[in-house]
């Protein structure tokens, strides 16, 4: 009785033990583990001193938004007080009433690190030296390897990549992700929202990446078969990102023509580079190291694949000769580009002839004309480039498909210009070790966002197929060694982190394939949200109207003009949240379609359409479009702050307010009298000056024009707002932006910096003066930030040094706070 | 009733341990610890011969420095535990599948480079003191297969066949050492240091040979270079284990 007694006694000793170690403790909380969540597109430093985990308080819910048809991925943030030996993380099922998404369908992947250090990025000279999170590893492994410790001190991030299907309902999806780490459990909540949104069959962002041959990633997997290529090419498709097929000659033309059709039809495989060998010894008379002559019999091939099918195999292919032409800059460089292209498309042209001989009189002659031919004849070859749209013209590089360095359509108007004469060839967009930071790219030493964007800009510059030259480039240099280990290892062969090496080899881990990398997901996330904006664009279009006029407004907040993006992850995930919103809006009528939004210093301008059916009211009195079925609205915005109207679509009304201007806008000063001292209003220094125009007007009939003399010994070009001009009148106090329109009249964009002066120089805001245009220029005023706001002397508008610069100044104003 | 309880306790116990990792197999590790990685040191032999250990195959990041060139095919590693008769040195080889063929880019024959410049066996580049390569290979074949050696140097790696377009079977460069490799069994193959060769230019650009101790001054890797695949009726198998550069007595 007594053992018995002990032996219960034990028992209940040995519950509370093993319910002591399954304590149920909120994320957000402090503790040994500190737990929260962060959208995908941010990355943080695993040995950042704790500053992320200062912000876990508010983030305990895991939160995604997603369309169907579509993945999206949120981050398991982890802070270790104390030391943790191992840790696992399990998801449920995600339950909406009756339905589910099953936990299968939720990706679990470990994030691991690698170090970066100044050398190994000399990209991104802002980041800050250490563990920069990357390479993805699957949970179970994880652990099955031991890659789960946490050092106290440390953070870690685990991502959650969650799948919407086309059949799953719409609806918000609530489960619990569970996390063990040592003795102790944690359940924090998952929300997933689905909305009813379906991105199948939208248009996808075409890409192309590139892994050059399969040297450059054999030796990490050990292994350089056909099969291992396979995995690499299936798992590029999984994150949308297209490449050739796993085909490097074996099994020649016809084992080609199988796999062409094979990957046609899956997803993801939106574009190909066409097999060729760089063992050519000329064609029709002209030496090349293309082997054209063994193309043409692939190209056949392909063409007889197409007919026999009733499928056009050609009309994703491209051609790309990375050993021979690549990024032409020289003369030479040029005229050995065109000689290629020249033999390419007469290639292409002699392939074509053939074949119209042989169907002709037969029953496949039609499809093979009508369909496969024009396509056929017309396979583009693209050739990467930072190019000059001059070098592009003078050398008559007509029929490429040119495919400039992301950063070269910064420079305004370099998208038109390189279009012109070239209506009927695309042209890309690709990115390598350039551009470098602050511009968008994949590397490995800036956030995923900055990825993401990728398919924002696609959208706006119409570049409907992004170029990545490589894709697993697990060695030293190019043709160098392999690196000590590519998980590890930032990538220090080339001048920028991680380039070209966007996988990671899963034979480390005993992975029969590589595993992918944050990179891959924000380049999956790039091509989804292409989708998304094309079902605006598709929306618009039913309206015969250009999507462009809703959809600038979103590119703003997440990135200027000259392509420079907004990293704020949270700012994005309100874009997202907007467009769902006018998606979701426009499906169901009850939204308008912008037609025009301007907005200016003192006066605005919205115009937009309707839905057939749907009526608009302002002031509850029904308004009337005119012939086209066009609202247009005028402010002026010294009267009036906000418009509002309701949009009436059967028994549905949905209330509208659009804020035209937050604040009370003060007296516009115009620059309208000649006789007036424009020194009352902006103060020129020194070399610059400053007086009455009637050259420039952004309204009414003058202006003020500024002439800065360079200026390379003294101080910046600059001009200043000073606090006792006529404008600010001796004190700051309740303004809480100003407002002023710059006109740049040179033919190259000019950089504007703007600081204010208490005892220092603080900076407020840069600039891009667009050639030819008014910009815009917007300053909000430092309140709160200082603990005297006229302790400010001076707004200065600073150019670059040693440039004569020229500007106008018009409509200057202040808004201040509303009384 | 007490091993009833005793029972519950011992379930109860493990269960409260198993939180982390308790039913997840046991893994090897996937990077080898540092201490115990190679580095510049030059081994003795049973018969009191000096040599460098180039590769050994005895775990992933070993191995992963290894240069699998063109359609090689795929290097498993295999452990003295698994496989004893097929470990000659250490405790793990590489049993090699080629799968490489002529319709593959570039026609380029399998090739394996071994590196002398890479993280793990990075004693040197200077081969000059060698005397002879050794390489212990197994040949799973039934009849005799045809393997050849040959190096490239740093020193002017666009004139010596190391360069990637020299394994192409038509490439005049193609300066290469033949072995016949027999039959189901272990080969331990001596290539003596003289039938290593490099292609150079003088001054004035006439082309001679550098061989020996002339050719092996800057050695970027020793290559072995397998019969493409269609050749024969199925792929090619070896095992390939202590790769050793002898020193000069």
């Amino acid at each position: 009785m007594k053992a018995k007694t002990i032996l219960a006694w034990l028992l209940i000793v040995s519950l509370c033990v093993g319910l002591c170690g399954c304590a149920d403790i909120r994320a957000g909380q402090t503790g040994d583990l500190v737990l929260w969540s962060e959208p995908s597109g941010i990355k943080y430093l695993q040995n950042d001193g704790g500053e992320a985990a200062k912000t876990a308080g508010d983030k305990s819910v895991l939160q995604v938004q997603m369309a169907k048809n579509e993945t999206e991925a949120v981050q398991l943030m982890m802070y270790a007080n104390k030391a943790v030996s191992c840790y696992n993380v399990e998801v449920s099922d995600l339950i909406c009433g009756d339905a589910v998404i099953p936990a299968e369908s939720v990706e679990i992947w470990d994030q691991l690190y690698q170090e970066s250090v100044n050398t190994s990025r000399p990209g991104n000279p802002n980041y800050a030296n250490g563990y920069v999170p990357d390479p993805l590893l699957p949970m179970e492994t994880a652990v099955a390897y031991g890659e789960t410790a946490i050092e106290a001190g440390h953070n870690q991030a685990v991502l959650l990549d969650i799948t919407a299907t086309a059949g799953t309902a719409a609806g918000v999806y609530t489960g619990t992700v569970t996390v063990t780490a040592d003795e102790n459990v944690y359940k924090i909540p998952l929300e997933v929202t689905v909305h009813d949104i379906d991105l199948t069959g939208v248009e996808e962002l075409r890409t192309a990446f590139s892994w050059f041959d399969r040297d450059h990633l054999a030796s990490s997997e050990l292994n350089s078969s056909d099969e291992i290529m396979k995995q690499y090419v299936d798992l590029m498709l999984k994150y949308n990102m297209s490449c050739k097929v796993p085909f490097e000659g074996n099994g020649g033309i016809e084992r080609y023509i199988e796999l062409i059709r094979e990957y046609y039809f899956k997803d993801g495989f939106t574009a190909y580079a066409l097999y060729y060998e760089p063992t050519g010894s000329g064609y029709d008379g002209t030496s090349t190291n293309v082997n054209l002559p063994l193309m043409k019999e692939y190209i056949r091939a392909l063409a007889h694949a197409s007919v026999e099918d009733r499928i056009n195999y050609l009309d994703k292919a491209y051609s790309y000769f990375y050993t021979d032409v690549d990024e032409p800059a020289s003369e030479q460089q040029f005229l050995d580009a065109k000689k290629t292209i020249d033999l390419y498309f007469q290639m292409l042209f002699d392939c074509d002839t053939e074949l119209r001989g042989e169907y002709a009189g037969t029953q496949d002659y039609d499809y093979y004309i009508n369909t496969v031919s024009p396509v056929l004849t017309n396979i583009p070859d693209v050739i990467p480039g930072a190019y000059d749209v001059e070098d592009v013209k003078a050398y008559g590089l007509d029929n490429l498909t040119v495919c400039p360095v992301l950063h070269t359509f910064a420079t305004p108007g370099y998208a038109e210009a390189i279009r012109e004469g070239r209506e009927n060839v695309d042209v890309w967009m690709y990115t390598c070790w350039s551009p470098t930071y602050p511009y968008p790219n994949a590397h490995t030493d800036d956030l995923p966002l900055s990825t993401r964007v990728l398919g924002w800009m696609c959208y706006e510059l119409d570049t409907p197929t992004y170029l990545m030259w490589a894709t697993s480039c697990y060695i030293w240099q190019i043709w160098g060694e392999p690196m000590e280990d590519a998980w590890t290892n930032m990538h220090t062969g080339e001048p920028s982190a991680g380039d070209g090496k966007l996988t990671y080899p899963g034979a480390k881990y005993g992975i029969d394939g590589p595993c992918p990398s944050l990179r891959m997901v924000a380049y999956r996330d790039m091509s989804e949200d292409y989708q998304l904006l094309n079902v605006v664009r598709d929306l618009y279009q039913k309206q015969g109207l250009d999507a462009m006029n809703v959809l600038e407004p979103l590119f703003r907040q997440i990135y200027s003009p000259g392509l420079i993006p907004n990293r704020d992850v949270y700012a994005f995930e309100q874009v997202r949240t907007q467009l769902f919103e006018m998606i979701l809006n426009l499906c169901a009528g009850n939204e308008v379609y912008r037609v025009a939004t301007d907005i200016g210093v003192a006066t605005a301008t919205i115009a937009f359409k309707t839905a057939p059916d749907v009526r608009i009211l302002v002031d509850g009195q029904v308004q009337t479009p005119d012939e086209q079925g066009v609202y247009t609205y005028h402010f002026d915005l010294t009267q009036q702050k906000e418009f509002t109207y309701q949009i009436q679509n059967g028994d549905s009304i949905r209330t509208v307010t659009h804020t035209l201007i937050d604040g009370q806008l003060g007296q516009v000063q115009s620059f309208e009298d000649p006789a007036e001292d424009c020194g009352n209003w902006i103060s020129c220094f020194g070399k610059n000056s400053g007086q009455y125009s009637n050259e420039m007007a952004q309204e009414g009939t003058g202006s003020m024009k500024i002439e800065m003399n360079p200026n390379a010994e003294d101080a910046l070009p600059f001009f200043a707002l000073t606090k006792d001009s006529a404008l600010i009148g001796g004190s700051w106090q309740g303004i809480q932006t100003v407002k002023m329109y710059l006109y740049n009249p040179a033919s190259e964009t000019v950089n504007l910096s703007v600081t204010y002066y208490t005892n220092q120089d603080v900076n407020m805001n840069s600039f891009e003066l667009l050639p030819g245009q008014w910009t815009l220029v917007e300053l909000t005023m430092p309140v709160g930030e200082l603990e005297d706001i006229d302790a400010i002397e001076e707004i200065d508008f600073n150019f670059e040094r040693g440039t004569a610069v020229t500007v106008y100044v018009d409509s200057l104003v202040t808004v201040k706070e509303a009384p | 009733m007490k091993k009833i309880l005793c029972l519950i306790f011992a379930v109860l116990c493990l269960f409260t341990l198993s939180a982390c990792n308790g039913e997840q197999p046991e893994a090897p590790a996937a990077t080898e610890p540092e201490a115990e990685q190679r580095s510049n040191v030059v081994e003795t032999d049973e018969n009191g011969q000096t040599y460098y250990l180039l590769a050994d195959f005895e775990n992933y990041f070993e191995a992963s420095q290894l240069g699998l060139y063109a359609d090689f095919g795929k290097i498993e590693l295999v452990s003295r535990g698994d496989e004893p008769e097929m470990v000659t040195n250490g405790e793990g080889s590489g049993h090699i599948t080629i799968s490489g063929n002529e319709s593959s880019w570039m026609k380029r024959r399998p090739n394996l480079r071994i590196s002398t410049t890479t993280g793990y066996f990075n004693y040197t580049t200077d081969f000059s003191d060698m005397d002879y390569l050794s390489v212990d290979i197994y040949n799973c074949q039934d009849y005799e297969v045809e393997i050849r050696f040959y190096m490239n140097s740093q020193i002017d790696p666009n004139n010596t066949m190391e360069d990637r377009y020299a394994t192409h079977p038509n490439n005049p460069y193609n300066i290469v050492y033949s072995v016949r490799l027999q039959p189901q069994q272990w080969n331990n193959l001596k290539i003596p240091a003289e039938e290593f060769k490099l292609v150079a230019y003088d001054d004035n650009g006439a082309r001679y040979m550098k061989y020996g101790a002339e050719a092996l001054e800057a050695v970027g890797g020793f290559h072995i270079t397998f019969d493409r695949a269609e050749l024969h009726e199925k792929p090619q198998e070896f095992y390939m284990d202590n790769v050793r550069a002898y020193i000069q007595k």
